[in-house]
């Protein structure tokens, strides 16, 4: 069958026309580009209406930046991991904002701040020590150090005048938990100054007695409230052991308590509170007052008006006419308003 | 059923003194006999002590009401007065305004009282104040709270509300499930 080869070919054509190119070209402004971080930026400036059109704009702005990305990406050097087709970035050009803020300086220990008073400064010691005794290099530290320290300390001699029965190495061994214990104290005093704890200088502290639970009235509390921390407040709890349980207050927690049904102070009771509320002192109450007065003005125009009526309706009844009379109110009305 | 205690006691004889003022006095010194107040499930009824005492045979859940119903606390505390408590207050009533025959279908269909409705008021009612509604022909209809004074009253438009709902005798037949 005979195929028209012009005829596909223009189709091809015109199908591909259709489709969006990737041969984009950038507005008044340069893109930024940062392959590094993948990253592009459009500094061009977006029409300012809020329409479809503009979101349609939006899209092809973004395909666009997309393919401009995609046009660099694919321009880089490409380098094959393990059967892998891959891209080498560049290095980022884009500073990025850190993680994390940055650590606070660590707050000087009492030695530390000592020292930089005085202006001592640590010498740097070197890690190996040469031992006259072991001929060799021992590590000042670690556990090589130890170990060469048995080796060399297999005999020890009494100082001077010790007790016979006082054994050296187990007075050595006493000597370093007591320097460790030392350190580790204050290594805790520094971090407490350092948090602002106030702690107490020296002796034993009551905290240490509340810890062992020595002190008996601590230990009574401690169960009066274990008892009552139950959902129930300690209501179905069993009994405390004898001593303890005697001890035991009832529980400080008001009970609601109501008024017997029938009793004949009730009467006397409630006239009381009527009492306390009808005698409260009067309050000054400025829209009453003003409500009082307004009232009261009205009152008295009435009643000035009523009067001035009757003294004028007297003509009323007079042999002169009536329509005299309502003429005479009219302006006893219009004189007042004066 | 239980005796209220002093802070309801004083809710409620807040509430009624709005209404009659320091004439609860008359509702608790009666000659005919002893009177209390009761609590029973939120609702407090007022009732004859010997009656009270012929209730208190029945069990807490069982008892629906005993005398009458004057009104309920809420959740808040706050105490509600019912339309049963309009035969007890009416008499004594310190404030009342009375509506013409026209406004008086809508103030029973739970409607705020018009001006144009207004037939009376009492002198020197103040506003917000606690107030009885009665028809001309002097029949209580319900209560209700000044919402101008008496003075204001005169000077108001005609559509502007003198007087705020809060209870009418419609009550009985559109809320008798809630008024036992």
């Amino acid at each position: 069958m005979p195929v028209d080869v012009s005829g596909v070919l223009a189709q091809a054509q015109g199908r591909a026309s259709s489709l969006p190119t990737c041969q984009v070209e950038s507005g008044p402004l340069e893109w930024v580009l940062d392959p590094g971080h993948l990253l592009i930026s459009d500094p061009n400036a977006l029409g300012d209406t809020h329409s479809v059109e503009q979101g349609n704009q939006l899209d092809d702005r973004a395909r666009k930046n997309a393919q401009v990305l995609m046009n660099r990406v694919f321009s880089l050097p490409i380098v094959r991991v393990e059967e892998v087709t891959c891209v080498a970035l560049p290095a980022p050009v884009t500073p990025l904002p850190r993680e994390k803020p940055i650590p606070k300086p660590k707050p000087l220990t009492k030695w530390e701040k000592f020292a930089q008073e005085k202006g001592i400064v640590q010498k740097k010691k070197t890690p190996m020590v040469w031992d006259d005794v072991v001929k060799d290099w021992i590590p000042r530290f670690g556990y090589k150090k130890a170990v060469a320290e048995q080796t060399k300390n297999w005999m020890m001699p009494y100082k001077g005048n010790a007790p016979d029965d006082e054994d050296p190495f187990e007075k050595a061994i006493e000597s370093k938990r007591e320097r460790v214990a030392k350190n580790e104290l204050q290594r805790l005093r520094n971090v407490a100054r350092n948090k602002k704890v106030k702690i107490p200088k020296v002796g034993v502290t009551p905290m240490v007695e509340k810890q062992t639970g020595k002190n008996p009235n601590d230990l009574k509390k401690a169960a009066e409230l274990a008892k009552k921390s139950t959902a129930s407040l300690g209501k179905f709890q069993p009994n405390l052991p004898g001593s303890l349980e005697k001890n035991i207050k009832p529980s400080q927690g008001k009970k609601r308590k109501f008024d017997p049904l029938v009793s004949a102070t009730e009467k006397d009771k409630n006239m009381k509170i009527l009492q306390q509320i009808t005698s409260k002192a009067p309050k000054l109450d400025l829209k009453k007052a003003v409500g009082r007065e307004m009232f009261h003005q009205d009152q008295e125009r009435e009643t000035s008006k009523r009067q001035t009526a009757g003294k004028k309706g007297k003509g009323r009844f007079n042999k002169k006419s009536g329509e005299r009379a309502k003429k005479g109110k009219a302006s006893g009305r219009g004189g007042k308003r004066r | 059923m239980r005796p209220l205690t002093e802070d309801e006691t004083k809710a409620l004889f807040e509430k009624l003194s709005k209404y009659i003022g320091e004439n609860i006095k008359c509702l608790l010194d009666r000659p005919d006999g002893l009177y209390c107040f009761r609590l029973q499930k939120d609702r407090v009824f007022y009732v004859q002590e010997k009656i009270m005492k012929m209730a208190a045979t029945f069990p807490r859940d069982a008892l629906m009401s005993l005398g009458t119903c004057f009104g309920k606390f809420t959740k808040s505390g706050k105490f509600r007065l019912h339309i049963t408590a309009l035969d007890f207050l009416a008499p004594y009533a310190k404030h009342k305004v009375w509506l013409k025959a026209s406004a008086e279908q809508q103030f029973l269909y739970g409607r705020n009282a018009m001006k144009s409705g207004l037939g009376r008021i009492t002198e020197n009612t103040d506003k917000y104040q606690g107030v009885v509604v009665y028809s001309m022909s002097d029949l209580p209809l319900g209560f209700g709270v000044a919402a101008k004074a008496t003075a204001e009253c005169r000077h108001a438009e005609p559509m502007s509300v003198v007087c705020f709902h809060q209870a009418d005798v419609g009550e009985y037949i559109r809320n008798e499930a809630m008024l036992i």
